[in-house]
């Protein structure tokens, strides 16, 4: 069993997550919002965290990653983003002169299995 | 008369007429104009942009919500006795969804205001037709519901649906976010040349640090978005908007965990009418 935080302003998506990775017999923690989720990720030590991009502000998540990846006590955590911004005027807004350091990205409505999949190549 | 002038071409002095100093003093006077009138509208094309953003976001986040529920159904992940909770939240999404076009619409309809026929409206008249529109809701949470209009109030100039959308959207914000057993106050009265609406609850309130951002689009408070209610985060920006529009204000106070009082003042008699521009 792994612990895992998700961190995301919808709470039908952290139920959804939840419930989801609950079924696949992990510890389940969430916080709403960008600002409480470093905190919470230094706070707790997840195995993993679950992080979307666009929060209180439009690419806060990438921000937590960014702040994840320069804290020692932190950099390690692997990191799943998951984001709608696809396909909107928001994608164009994504860094892409820098590296994103995260171990994987899915598009929201993220299909369960394909997160399943991926939540357990990264915690095996 | 003639002047000299060096207008710096590089092509030496120019004998030039007092009236031609006059057409490049306009010449000027147009170009600061339009350069003006240029900032102006960019400002206004990337407000509008960042805008069509956000819509894009808010209506897909319901529907990215229903999905995921729906494959969580399907793919086995959730037990035949939890579905019909699950399934109602996809109902209270699918809700939100709905309403956000509403909402959507009514802001497109306040963009063409000065298209829309105005008449005589009687805001008593519209708020007695809302309530009775919300009279089940009352019954339901067993709300203590006190009314006081004033007498003699007079009729307003304005756009009649977007009208009701003032009384719409605080009636049901307030039924919404006060629990049951809970109190609403409503009232109207005339007032020094002008209409003074207001609406106090007794429900969840507002934070203090939320209190700066409740008139921003697609903003709900965290304490109503940690909720089970449907909300868009544009009910109270139709309100600020109709309620400028027609040459008022609006104002609140509020306290988490105690309540709310909406306020608003419009005009009586000048036939003011919604002109403001969605972004605006």
């Amino acid at each position: 069993m792994s612990k895992i935080l998700i961190v995301d302003d919808d709470p039908d998506f952290i139920d959804a997550t939840r419930i989801l990775l609950e079924h696949e017999g992990h510890q389940v923690k969430y916080v709403t919002g960008g600002k409480n989720g470093y905190e919470t990720v230094k706070d707790i030590d997840p195995d993993l965290v679950i992080l979307d991009v666009m929060m209180e502000s439009i690419l806060e998540g990438v921000s937590v990653s960014r702040k994840m990846h320069k804290n020692p006590d932190t950099s390690a955590i692997p990191i799943v983003m998951v984001s709608s911004i696809a396909q909107t005027d928001y994608a164009a807004l994504f860094p892409t002169d820098e590296y994103i350091y995260i171990d994987a990205y899915l598009n929201k409505p993220v299909d369960p299995t394909m997160l399943v999949k991926k939540v357990r190549r990264i915690l095996a | 008369m003639q002047e000299r002038l060096d207008i710096g071409f590089g092509i030496g002095n120019i004998v030039s007429t007092s009236r031609d100093v006059k057409i490049i003093e306009d010449l000027e006077l147009q170009v600061i104009k339009l350069t003006e009138e240029n900032y102006r509208l960019e400002k206004l094309l990337n407000a509008r942009r960042q805008f069509i953003r956000l819509v894009t976001h808010e209506l897909k986040s319901p529907i990215a919500a229903v999905e995921n529920y729906l494959k969580l159904i399907l793919q086995g992940y959730i037990n035949l006795e939890d579905q019909d909770k699950i399934l109602e939240k996809c109902i209270i999404r699918t809700c939100e969804e709905r309403q956000l076009i509403d909402d959507l619409l009514d802001l497109g309809r306040i963009e063409e205001s000065e298209s829309l026929p105005i008449t005589p409206v009687h805001l008593d008249q519209v708020l007695q037709s809302v309530l009775s529109e919300c009279q089940d809701d009352v019954i339901d949470k067993n709300l203590q519901l006190t009314l006081e209009i004033g007498e003699d109030i007079p009729e307003i100039q304005a756009v009649p649906e977007l009208s009701k959308s003032i009384w719409c959207n605080l009636v049901s914000n307030a039924l919404k976010y006060t629990p049951d057993n809970g109190e609403i106050s409503i009232g109207l009265q005339a007032r020094d040349k002008a209409l003074i609406g207001w609406i106090r609850d007794s429900g969840i309130g507002i934070s203090t640090e939320d209190q700066k951002k409740i008139f921003r689009e697609f903003f709900r408070g965290e304490n109503a978005k940690n909720t089970s209610i449907a909300g868009t985060g544009l009910g109270l920006v139709l309100v600020k908007k109709i309620v400028e529009g027609l040459g008022g204000e609006i104002s609140f106070e509020s306290e988490l965990g105690v309540g709310s009082t909406f306020q608003f003042m419009i005009p009586t008699g000048n036939g003011s009418r919604i002109s403001e521009s969605i972004v605006g």
